[in-house]
C-alpha cells in the first residue's frame, strides 16, 4: 500500500511543477459550470414559473454545482493511458513491474483528481458570493460522511469502467474513439447533462441501479437532501457489488488481453 | 548452473498489411490482409548464473522480441522458456523482483521529478531495505558519477545523464538478472565508456548476470564473455568471444598511413577494403601473404609513413557473419 501512497504523492507533487499551468487550469477547467449556470439562470427567468419539473432555479443550480465537483473524482485518464501504453508499446515498461498495474493507475490519477477538486473548490469559494442566492447549504453530518463514502465508490466503479474500455486496445489497436463516445453516454446516463429525474418514473428505477448514477446523480441529490441516508446506503451497497462484478471484468480481459499483446516499439 | 533455458523458442506475430493510397485505405476497412511474420525461430541456449551474454544482430533479427519473452512481456508462440526457475509469463511478483529490463529507448523515470524521486519509489515497489537502499544509492552513483544531479529535475539532464539514471534506477533492487536493450544508444562516446566501465565493474563485484542487446560492437566486446548471434530469427553463432576472433584468424587486418591521399581501389587487389579515410586505409588481407604485400607495397614506394598489422577487429567479424546469414 505503501508504494501506492508514494505514487499519489509523487503524482500530485507532478501537478504542483507547473505553476502558470495551475493557475490558468484553475480558471479554465471551471468555464463550463460556469456557462451551465449562466445557462438555467437564463432558463428559469425566461420560464417564469420558478419550479420546472419539481427543481427550482437554487436546486438547479446546487445540483450542477455539487455534480461539477463530484465530476472531478470520474477516473478515465486510467483508461485512456491504458490504451495509449497498449498501442505504442509502453505498457512493456509497467507489465513487469511487481506490482497492480490497476491499482497503480487508480491512485495516480486519485492525486490527479485531488488536484482538480482543490482547484474547482477554491474557484468555487471565489464566485460564491455572486451565486450565494442559487446555492442551498442544508448538509448533515450522516450525509456528509455518506458522500465522502460515495466519492470514493464513484472513484473505483469510474477506474474500473474506464480500463476496461481502454483494455479494448488490446484487440483493436485504437480505442480513443469508442472510449469518447462513451464518455458522452456515460455524462448521459450519470446524470451530468440534466438529472435523471427529468426522465420517465420506471426509468429512473432503472438508471439509478446503474453504476454510472454513483458518478454524480445520487451523490448531488444526497447533498439535496431528496434522498434519504436509508435509500442512499441501499444504492451505495449496489455500487458496491458492481465494483466486484467490474474487477472480476477487468481480471478476465487483462488475462486475455495481455496475451494478444505485441508489445510494440524496440 | 543454469538460470535461463530457453528451449524451441519461438514467436510468430500477425501483421497487417497496408497498401498506400486512400482507395486502398478505404479498402482495407473492409478486407484487411495480415502476413505472419517468424520473429524468433526454434531458439535454444541456456545462459549460467554471473555470465554477461551479448545478443547480436541486425534490425529485425529477434532480439529485443527475445528479450521480451524473457521478461515476460509476451508471449511465445511455442516453446518454453524459465528464467530463475519461473516461467516468465506467469509474471509473478518474487520473479519480477529479481529482474530489471532497461529499454534504451524507454523511460521510466518520472520526467518532472528529480530522480531521488523515482528511485523512493522505486524502493517501495521492490521493497528495498533502508539500508540496501542507502548502500545501492551511494555505490551506483559514484560508479556513474551522477550524485551531484540526484536532486535536478530529470527534464533537465542530458541524454546520457538520464540514461545513467535508469541504469541506477535498474540497478538499485539489486536485481539477479538484469536485461539491457540497446543502453547506449544514441549516446556520446564518454557516456558509453561510463556505462561499459560501469557494467563491467558491477558484474565483478556482484555476479549479476546480464543479458545485453547493443548495435555498438564495442559495447559487446568490452563488456560480454559470450555473444549469442540471431538472423531472421534463428541462432547462427553461440560462443565466447574469443571463439568467434578464431573463426577469422586466417586474415589480417593491415593498415596503411600515406602522406597524401590516395585512391583506395588501387589497393583492392591486396584484399577487402574495410576502412578508408583520406590517407588512411584498413585492408582485410590473407594472414599468409601479408609479408609478400608489405615488401611489394614498400618496394613501390608509394608514400607510406606507416604501416601496422592487427587482428581482425570484433565488429567486422560479426558484420561479415550477418551479412552472409551464417557462418562461413
Amino acid at each position: 500500500m505503501q508504494k501506492y501512497l508514494y505514487s499519489f504523492k509523487m503524482h500530485l507533487l507532478t501537478s504542483f511543477q507547473y505553476r502558470l499551468d495551475t493557475i490558468l487550469g484553475l480558471i479554465m477547467s471551471n468555464i463550463s459550470l460556469f456557462i451551465t449556470i449562466i445557462f438555467w439562470i437564463l432558463i428559469y427567468r425566461s420560464n417564469g414559473t420558478g419550479v420546472i419539473n419539481g427543481y427550482k432555479i437554487a436546486d438547479m443550480i446546487t445540483f450542477f454545482v455539487v455534480s461539477s465537483l463530484f465530476r472531478t473524482f470520474i477516473l478515465s485518464s486510467g483508461g485512456f493511458e491504458i490504451s495509449s501504453m497498449i498501442k505504442n508499446g509502453d505498457l512493456s515498461k509497467v507489465i513487469i513491474k511487481p506490482y497492480s498495474i490497476n491499482m497503480f493507475l487508480y491512485w495516480k490519477y486519485l492525486s490527479n483528481a485531488l488536484f482538480e477538486f482543490l482547484k474547482q473548490f477554491s474557484f468555487l469559494l471565489l464566485i460564491t458570493p455572486f451565486f450565494a442566492q442559487y446555492l442551498t447549504w442544508d448538509l448533515s453530518v450522516h450525509s456528509a460522511i455518506l458522500l465522502i463514502i460515495y466519492l470514493i465508490t464513484a472513484s473505483v466503479i469510474s477506474h474500473l469502467i474506464w480500463l476496461l474500455l481502454g483494455m479494448m486496445a488490446f484487440w483493436i489497436g485504437q480505442a480513443q474513439a469508442v472510449m469518447w463516445s462513451f464518455a458522452v453516454i456515460l455524462n448521459f446516463l450519470s446524470g451530468m447533462f440534466i438529472p435523471l429525474d427529468f426522465f420517465p418514473h420506471w426509468s429512473v428505477k432503472a438508471l439509478e441501479l446503474m453504476p454510472f448514477a454513483a458518478f454524480s446523480y445520487i451523490p448531488a441529490k444526497l447533498y439535496m437532501n431528496q434522498l434519504s441516508i436509508m435509500e442512499g446506503t441501499y444504492l451505495l451497497i449496489v455500487y458496491i457489488i458492481w465494483i466486484f462484478v467490474l474487477m472480476a471484468l477487468n481480471v478476465i480481459v487483462w488475462r486475455a488481453g495481455t496475451k494478444k499483446y505485441s508489445a510494440i516499439g524496440g | 548452473m543454469s538460470i535461463i533455458n530457453v528451449n524451441n523458442l519461438s514467436k510468430t506475430y500477425k501483421i497487417h498489411e497496408k497498401q498506400e493510397g486512400l482507395k486502398n485505405t478505404i479498402k482495407d476497412l473492409f478486407n484487411r490482409k495480415y502476413v505472419y511474420k517468424d520473429a524468433v525461430n526454434n531458439l535454444n541456449f541456456s545462459i549460467e548464473k554471473g555470465e554477461i551474454v551479448g545478443l547480436l544482430g541486425e534490425n529485425g533479427a529477434g532480439k529485443t522480441t527475445t528479450l521480451k519473452m524473457l521478461t515476460g512481456i509476451l508471449y511465445p508462440t511455442s516453446g518454453e522458456v524459465t528464467v530463475l526457475n519461473y516461467i516468465p509469463t506467469q509474471r509473478k511478483r518474487e520473479f519480477l523482483k529479481k529482474i530489471a529490463f532497461v529499454m534504451g529507448n524507454k523511460s521510466e523515470i518520472n520526467w518532472d521529478l528529480p530522480a531521488i524521486d523515482t528511485f523512493r519509489y522505486q524502493k517501495l515497489v521492490y521493497q528495498v531495505s533502508d539500508e540496501l537502499y542507502k548502500k545501492n544509492i551511494d555505490m551506483l552513483t559514484e560508479m556513474l558519477n551522477v550524485k551531484h544531479l540526484l536532486n535536478t529535475q530529470m527534464r533537465r539532464l542530458s541524454l546520457g545523464e538520464r540514461m545513467k539514471m535508469e541504469l541506477i534506477n535498474s540497478f538499485l533492487y539489486s536485481p539477479e538478472v538484469v536485461f539491457l536493450d540497446e543502453p547506449t544508444i544514441g549516446l556520446d562516446l564518454s557516456s558509453q565508456l561510463a556505462i561499459r566501465k560501469f557494467l563491467r565493474e558491477y558484474r565483478a563485484e556482484r555476479k549479476t548476470t546480464i543479458i545485453i542487446t547493443s548495435h555498438y560492437m564495442d559495447d559487446i566486446e568490452e563488456t560480454c564473455d559470450r555473444v549469442i548471434l540471431l538472423s531472421k530469427g534463428s541462432k547462427i553463432f553461440d560462443g565466447a568471444i574469443s571463439e568467434i576472433s578464431r573463426i577469422y584468424s586466417s586474415n589480417k587486418v593491415l593498415q596503411l598511413v600515406f602522406d597524401q591521399s590516395i585512391n583506395p581501389y588501387e589497393f583492392a587487389k591486396y584484399g577487402e577494403i574495410l576502412e578508408f579515410t583520406d590517407n588512411t586505409l584498413k585492408l582485410m588481407i590473407d594472414k599468409e601473404q601479408y609479408r609478400s604485400i608489405v615488401t611489394g607495397l614498400i618496394n613501390q614506394n608509394r608514400n607510406l609513413i606507416d604501416i601496422s598489422i592487427i587482428n581482425v577487429p570484433f565488429k567486422y567479424i560479426v558484420n561479415q557473419i550477418m551479412v552472409e546469414g551464417r557462418i562461413s
